[in-house]
């Protein structure tokens, strides 16, 4: 059913008269707004999936030039999840996403389609409690990266445009908890937690930790003084660190843009 | 047409990465509770030869392995007449050769190793104060000087340690664990009132480090572990050295089922006494009514007259002497047991109930 519902989502940006804007002004602040359903799964606590959905919410800077895009986001999940066997929503999961992203026009593949390609460096901290399944510790993923970026776009008109995305991180320094946790619980304290985040840090790869992000959006002009977008975002993160033990995150988003 | 190449690209990604997280199965399928006959100390039996109705011991079995009433639970193991009868991983069958974190049912082991310590004459009576063996822990506050080993043995020292906020401290910030405990305030006068908490039985394990020259660990391996077979664990030390005495032992399940056969027994072990009977009897008896509490034992209050320690998370080594019965589970260690499965002591009942006459 929801796969129905976001094909049909999909069909109706496409037919909506999608035109891919030039975009006036150079340097764009934005903040985006989105509603998240969240899923993940942790092998070290049953392997058993917790969900929900949330609003989520971030900030961007976005700077266009003829042959170059750059963008610096900030973006934050919260979600209070449960499992089939939870008796309410007792788990808790945050995501804060700190990336840059710079990409080169590498092609105009014909009057309305434009390529660019281009890297993303990046911080991804996922933290997640199991109140129920475990009520001492955190369970975490952090993950400096620097992977690809690719952005097809697909103008229609001067005041809309479509667009997808892809990035995907090729290197890492990730930090997850270790495979037997002895410690019977953990420091609530701030720096405790700072610290915790980054225990265990190990530069690793695509073959131990893989993510895809896609982003499909279609910017529009509704209002007079600023532009919005619609998107719909997509992350599936696949992590198996040697020490710890596997975790996926599947996130979908379904948000709007406004840019200033 | 133009839209076409597109069109194409979000239909791929919308049927590939749409879908959602698949699952997990939290319990394998049952399919026997018989035991495997392994070199580990274990005579194996049946339930029919040990007295009880198989049928009502298989239908605990399907409930324990039934996911939506104890999704938390990990092992189930009987054994009557010193005899393992029944044996059932839920998860995993390979966590019947693996340790498991058994939380508070650590202080119960401390609680024998203290009896052993006094066995041995290493200490005179529980009645000793602490401070005449531990004096250069204690701060200058000389109302913890009454604090007797009895004291730290039924939670009544008084002294203000909230698991929820010092235990953690204890084990990552302190930098010398008695001393540590120690140095917290009295919240009442020592042997006045009762307080559950991870700093008392931290006491004991120092006072049996000073009085035997071994960390507790040291000790148990050598007059607790080794008598009984159990060569595979794992106990964690503070980091000064000291065994922590309320939590941090991890036990194969069979192996805590020998600790559970050893209380049953009184102490007795394949023709050696490993702790006095009369310290077992000591030591689970009612000393805290209000909790049913002994010495880091507790008691049932109704007329099984049984005994048991218990870790968070449904850690049980369940003890019914009148009918040579013991009982093992483990759980998830850090799961908020009530949340998510119904109480342990329905299993209990279930195979009491179970038992012939």
């Amino acid at each position: 059913m929801k796969k129905r519902i976001v094909f049909i989502i999909i069909l109706v940006f496409l037919k909506s008269g999608i035109a891919f804007p030039q975009e006036e002004n150079n340097n764009i602040f934005g903040f985006t707004i989105g509603f998240t359903e969240y899923q993940v799964k942790e092998k070290v606590l049953n392997n058993i999936r917790h969900r929900g959905m949330f609003f989520s919410g971030g900030l961007f800077y976005e700077k266009i030039k003829e042959f170059s895009y750059q963008k610096f986001e900030l973006y934050m999940i919260y979600n209070k999840l449960k499992s089939r066997y939870d008796p309410d929503k007792a788990t808790t999961a945050v995501n804060l996403s700190l990336n840059y992203m710079y990409a080169k026009k590498v092609k105009d593949i014909k009057d309305d389609f434009c390529f660019f390609l281009g890297g993303v460096i990046g911080l991804d901290s996922y933290v997640s409690f199991y109140d129920n399944w475990d009520d001492s510790h955190g369970y975490w993923l952090t993950s400096y990266y620097l992977g690809l970026d690719a952005i097809l776009t697909y103008q229609t008109s001067d005041k809309s445009s479509l667009f997808i995305e892809f990035n995907t991180p090729v290197v890492a320094l990730i930090s997850r908890p270790p495979e037997r946790i002895l410690y019977k619980m953990d420091n609530p304290g701030f720096s405790s937690a700072i610290k915790k985040l980054h225990e265990n840090l190990r530069l690793t790869s695509m073959h131990q930790h893989f993510v895809l992000n896609i982003n499909l959006g279609y910017t529009f002009q509704y209002f007079n003084k600023f532009k919005q977008s619609i998107f719909w975002r997509f992350m599936y993160l696949d992590n198996n660190m040697t020490y710890s033990k596997k975790i996926n995150i599947l996130i979908h988003t379904l948000g709007t843009s406004f840019r200033f | 047409m133009k839209g076409k190449p597109v069109l194409i690209i979000v239909i791929l990604f919308t049927s590939i990465f749409s879908n959602c997280l698949k699952d997990g199965d939290i319990k394998s399928i049952f399919e026997s509770y018989i035991p495997e006959q392994l070199n580990d100390g274990w005579e194996i039996s049946t339930p029919e030869h040990e007295g009880f109705d198989s049928d009502k011991i298989h239908r605990v079995y399907e409930k324990v392995f039934s996911e939506d009433i104890y999704p938390t639970m990990h092992s189930l193991l009987i054994v009557r007449n010193n005899k393992l009868i029944a044996e059932a991983y839920c998860r995993d069958q390979k966590e019947r050769d693996q340790f498991h974190n058994l939380q508070s049912v650590t202080k119960s082991i401390t609680s024998i190793l203290m009896g052993i310590a006094i066995d041995k004459g290493f200490i005179g009576s529980v009645n000793k104060p602490i401070y005449d063996i531990i004096p250069e822990y204690f701060d200058n506050d000389i109302r913890k000087r009454n604090i007797t080993l009895y004291h730290a043995l039924t939670m009544q020292t008084g002294l203000d340690f909230d698991n929820d906020v010092n235990t953690e401290e204890l084990y990552t910030n302190a930098e010398n664990s008695l001393e540590y405990v120690l140095s917290r305030g009295l919240i009442f006068l020592p042997g006045t009132d009762y307080h559950y908490n991870d700093g008392d039985p931290q006491l004991i394990s120092g006072v049996i480090q000073k009085v035997t020259g071994k960390s507790e660990e040291e000790f148990a391996l050598e007059n607790l572990f080794n008598p009984l077979g159990i060569d595979y664990y794992q106990w964690e030390k503070h980091r000064d050295n000291t065994t922590f005495g309320a939590f941090g032992l991890w036990l194969k399940p069979r192996d805590m089922a020998k600790i559970g056969k050893l209380m049953e027994q009184n102490g007795f072990w394949d023709g050696e006494q490993i702790v006095s009977s009369e310290w077992v009897e000591e030591s689970t008896a009612l000393r805290i009514p209000s909790d049913y509490y002994g010495y880091y034992w507790h008691n049932i209050e109704h007329d099984t007259g049984a005994i048991y320690a218990v870790g968070h998370g449904g850690q049980y080594i369940y003890i019914v002497p009148h009918v040579n019965l013991v009982i093992v589970t483990t759980a998830d260690p850090y799961s908020d047991m009530g949340a998510l499965s119904e109480d342990f002591h329905i299993i209990f009942n279930d195979i009491i109930d179970a038992i012939i006459y």
